[in-house]
Parts: C-alpha cells; sequence; structure tokens
C-alpha cells in the first residue's frame, strides 16, 4: 500500500471518528425515539444506529460533500422503515403510542427538523398525508387522542366535500 | 398554535433523556463497515472479470465462426444469353 493510500486511510478514520463522536449521541436519541424504548434500556435503536452508521461508513468516500448527518439520518430513517413490520409495539418511551410510521413522521418533522417535502418523499407519501399523520400523531403525544378532525386546509376541503356531496 | 404545539412535543422529546453511546459501538460500526466495503469491492472486482471474460469469449467466438459474413446463396441465378 502507497503512502499516499495510507495516509488517506488514517485522515478517512480521524473524520468517520470525529462524525460519530459528535452525531452519535443525537442520532441514538432519534433511534431510540423510534424504536419507543427507554433511554437506558435500548438495544433495538442501538442496532438500528449500528447498521445506518457501518452503512455511512462504507459510503464515506462516496459521499462527494454531501453531509454526512443526512446521510446517516437516511439511513436509519429506511432502516427503520424496514424493520418497521416487528417493530410494530412500542416498549415504552415517550412515543410508545404511536404507529411506527407516526413515530418516524414525528421524529423526522419535529425532533429533527427535517422539511415536510422530504420527509414526504423519504416515505414515499404525499406531502397532505405527512402533514395529517404529523398532527395526528402531535395530538396523540400532547393530548392522548387524535384530536379534533379539522385538520389542515386540504382535508377539511376534502372531509366537507364527502359529507355534503 | 401549531408552533407553540411542536415546541411543547420537541420539549416532551427532550426531556426523555439523551442516552448514552455505549463505547463498543464504534468498534462495531468500523467493522461492519469495512467488511460492507470489501464485499462492495470484491463484488466490483468480479463483476470487472466476468465482462472481460465475456468479451474475450465473444472475440473468439468471432473468429472462429465468422457469424457476420452472409451465407452463400442457395439459389443460382437464373442463367440468360450466354
Amino acid at each position: 500500500m502507497s503512502e499516499r493510500q495510507t495516509v488517506q486511510l488514517v485522515r478517512r478514520a480521524r473524520d468517520f471518528e470525529s462524525f460519530v463522536a459528535g452525531a452519535g449521541g443525537r442520532l441514538l436519541h432519534a433511534a431510540t425515539l423510534l424504536t419507543a424504548e427507554p433511554a437506558d434500556a435500548n438495544p433495538r435503536a442501538q442496532r438500528l444506529l449500528t447498521a445506518a452508521l457501518s452503512r455511512t461508513y462504507a459510503a464515506w468516500d462516496r459521499l462527494h460533500g454531501e453531509d454526512p448527518y443526512t446521510y446517516a439520518r437516511q439511513q436509519l430513517a429506511y432502516r427503520f422503515l424496514l424493520l418497521s413490520w416487528r417493530l410494530r409495539e412500542g416498549r415504552g418511551g415517550v412515543l410508545g403510542m404511536l404507529s411506527p410510521q407516526e413515530r418516524l413522521i414525528l421524529v423526522l418533522r419535529v425532533h429533527e427538523g427535517v422539511a415536510e417535502e422530504q420527509t414526504a418523499a423519504l416515505l414515499g407519501l404525499p406531502a397532505e398525508r405527512v402533514r395529517t399523520l404529523c398532527f395526528r400523531a402531535m395530538s396523540l403525544v400532547l393530548d392522548g387522542e387524535p384530536g379534533p378532525l379539522r385538520l389542515t386546509g386540504a382535508e377539511t376541503v376534502r372531509g366537507v366535500a364527502r359529507v355534503r356531496p | 398554535m401549531s408552533d407553540r404545539r411542536e415546541n411543547e412535543v420537541r420539549r416532551l422529546l427532550g426531556t426523555a433523556g439523551a442516552p448514552t453511546v455505549p463505547a463498543e459501538l464504534y468498534e462495531d460500526v468500523v467493522r461492519r463497515g469495512s467488511r460492507l466495503l470489501r464485499r462492495r469491492v470484491r463484488v466490483r472486482r468480479l463483476m470487472w472479470w466476468a465482462a472481460v471474460l465475456g468479451f474475450l469469449a465473444f472475440v473468439v467466438w468471432v473468429s472462429v465462426t465468422d457469424p457476420f459474413v452472409p451465407p452463400p446463396a442457395e439459389v443460382t441465378p437464373p442463367l440468360e444469353r450466354w
């Protein structure tokens, strides 16, 4: 192996390590909210994070200026979507009463501040649907019930149209 | 109204207490990440070899069987004015 390659490998390892040191805690928090586990007993969230970060490690040289945090978060969301049929029932945590999809939307939109359009693209849903689900999830978390059915403008219009054709 | 509620939810999610990242997680990530990389390199190398071998086989086949030369006509043209 040439000296240049070794230097590159060392730099790569250092960069990745500082990335994990900086972002690992926040990502693990998000993962723990997704799996609806208590903060001190979160094996599923740790596995999810390990999978997402190892893919980020493998893709490190191909990111080409893309934010590694965004990439890792996207991987986390994808892996969670794949697993969510098994993680259906939460094990406590703040979001235990929500469905996996609602948890994902709430964590991405509110905890991570991802824009509505990007969340919608990530989940393959229309933005309207994401807004409705996010509203529902917030009502469930804050009030313990899905909330009144006056949601967004478009939803209301559609609801009225169905009641009074 | 929605902003206030969003802040409330954000605060609630924050109070859950941030979990600590276990020390062995980093090593686990690097080990699995390197394995993924190695596998990807191996697959790419294998595909290159397959492409090269396929091309060589094609060249040999072409040079042996001459498949692009039109076959000799099976019908003799009519004989006129000789």
